[in-house]
């Protein structure tokens, strides 16, 4: 009977379910949630397009630029010339000059035009003339015939040559012309001009790592149109690049006036908080940032 | 996602201990509404049963159908103590009447401790919710102090003010108070619906073992 007296109760009363494998079941519930929310599931998203990388190799920014031309050539000029079309040299239809006016005699053979055309124009003109010659070589009126003979020939020799120059030197520009969009340069640029910055004094070659940063910076501006009150707007803000090229500072030396134009160049600042380059020293630049000039 | 990644180590923290918050918290609202619904549902049938039948020793056999009602732990302490007090008692005439009353209360204790352990029993890791309704909100808020502070260091290095500069550091902290938010509302929501069905069942427990008393009162005035 103590069993029963002293008998512990209530220990046993149910068997509740494990709550381990509930935990289990709500951490697994929160990793569905978190990769559903962060859009890990991509079956509707088409896969991420593989990165493009553009090197520029004739455009790298370095901090001491030679003098040249940011688009010219380098030093290399064998790689250079494999890239840009060989010029096209085409030479002028040599066209002999007619002998001066001579005689029915020469009036035969008037030229030696080394184009067909030429020739054929000249032997019709020849061929005008030479019944006449042969009729008139006695008499003076047959004279007088001859020698207007030979000048109609002659005009009409003149003017074949002028119609082939023409037609060369068009045939030269738009050789040139198409030369010009295959490179991007300008055409009647010094194309043997040496890679560098027209300013530069240095002998790294490349462009300045300045002239780099305000153009990569001009890039990254953006403003919507319908925010735009003003064009005549101009901010200058001084950037400052450590030598790992990680920005370190601005400072708005000039302000707008207009938030908006202001926060939009903080936007395009803080768009390369890092350089894609190593500058090596400390950058300081003072950009001018010219709203007219930004939305042309 | 890309708001957590980039957030500092010490959001980082508490993004961590608001998901820790928020695990346990979802697994206790799965425990405790599996538990609290086939409680209630046992305890239904249960009463029906125990209503239907006339004899203890019957009712007594049929428990195992009912395992997961608290009536049913509170039936067979009961049954269980008459059992006992019964085998113990010594047949005296004279104090007969003190003896039945005596018995009476020990089976009163016994089923106010069975109610009170099964009490404890639904009640329990509700407080865990309790604690995750009450703190999450201020956990997330500490992360976004800390963030905003953070965030006011880049903003006084780079030497800028404009909105530009200062919104992705603030929308950055701010993660941390929506996150202790997503913590807290299922916990003070479920912590809410089992406590009210807590109470409605201990309730029942106290009209159970009211009726349960009378009922062995009676059985031992009729002898």
């Amino acid at each position: 009977m103590a069993d029963n007296h002293f008998q512990r109760r209530g220990a046993d009363f149910h068997s509740d379910p494990k709550i381990g494998w509930i935990v289990l079941l709500s951490l697994i519930l929160h990793l569905v949630l978190v990769l559903v929310f962060s859009g890990s599931f991509g079956h509707h998203n088409p896969p991420p397009k593989r990165p493009v990388y553009y090197v520029d190799l004739t455009q790298l920014p370095v901090a001491n630029p030679r003098a040249g031309r940011p688009d010219g050539q380098s030093g290399a000029p064998k790689a250079v010339k494999k890239s840009t079309p060989a010029p096209i040299k085409k030479t002028p239809p040599t066209v002999k000059r007619a002998a001066p006016p001579t005689p029915a005699k020469k009036a035969v053979q008037p030229s030696r035009p080394t184009t067909k055309a030429v020739k054929k124009t000249a032997t019709k003109a020849v061929r005008k003339a030479q019944p006449a010659a042969k009729t008139t070589a006695t008499s003076s009126q047959a004279s007088a015939n001859n020698d207007t003979n030979y000048q109609t020939a002659m005009s009409a020799v003149e003017k074949m040559r002028r119609n082939q120059k023409r037609a060369a030197l068009k045939e030269k520009l738009a050789a040139l012309a198409s030369s010009d969009s295959r490179t991007g340069t300008v055409a009647g640029g010094g194309s043997n001009a040496p890679l560098g910055m027209p300013d530069g004094t240095g002998d790294q070659a490349g462009v300045s790592q300045e002239r780099w940063l305000q153009a990569r910076l001009t890039k990254n501006w953006s403003l919507s149109k319908y925010q735009v009150v003003r064009r005549d707007l101009e901010c200058r803000v001084r950037i400052t690049y450590n030598s790992a090229g990680v920005l370190t500072g601005k400072e708005f030396i000039k302000t707008s006036g207009d938030s908006t134009f202001d926060d939009s160049v903080t936007r395009a600042i803080l768009k390369s908080r890092q350089l894609e380059f190593n500058p090596g020293r400390q950058l300081q630049v003072t950009v001018t940032f010219n709203l007219k000039d930004l939305m042309d | 996602m890309d708001l957590i990644l980039n957030a500092g180590p010490v959001v980082k923290l508490v993004i961590l201990v608001l998901a820790y918050f928020s695990v346990v918290s979802w697994a206790i609202i799965f425990f405790k509404f599996r538990v609290i619904h086939r409680a209630t549902r046992d305890s239904a049938q249960f009463q029906n049963f125990f209503w239907a039948k006339k004899r203890f020793d019957t009712i007594n056999q049929g428990l195992k159908n009912y395992q997961h009602s608290p009536l049913t732990v509170l039936f067979r302490e009961g049954y269980q103590e008459l059992l006992r007090n019964q085998s113990d008692r010594n047949v005296d005439d004279e104090n007969l009447f003190t003896a039945d009353l005596g018995q009476s209360e020990n089976v009163g204790r016994a089923l106010r401790r069975a109610t009170t352990l099964e009490r404890q029993r639904l009640e329990k890791f509700l407080t865990f919710l309790a604690t995750t309704g009450s703190t999450a909100p201020f956990i997330g808020l500490f992360g976004t102090v800390w963030g905003i502070m953070d965030s006011f260091q880049g903003i006084g290095q780079t030497g800028s003010a404009s909105l530009a500069v200062v919104a992705p550091g603030i929308s950055e902290a701010l993660i941390a108070t929506a996150i202790g938010l997503v913590a807290a509302i299922p916990a003070v929501v479920g912590y809410n619906h089992f406590v009210n069905k807590v109470n409605l069942l201990t309730g029942e427990m106290d009209n159970f073992s009211q009726e349960f008393l009378n009922i062995v009162e009676r059985m031992l005035r009729r002898g």
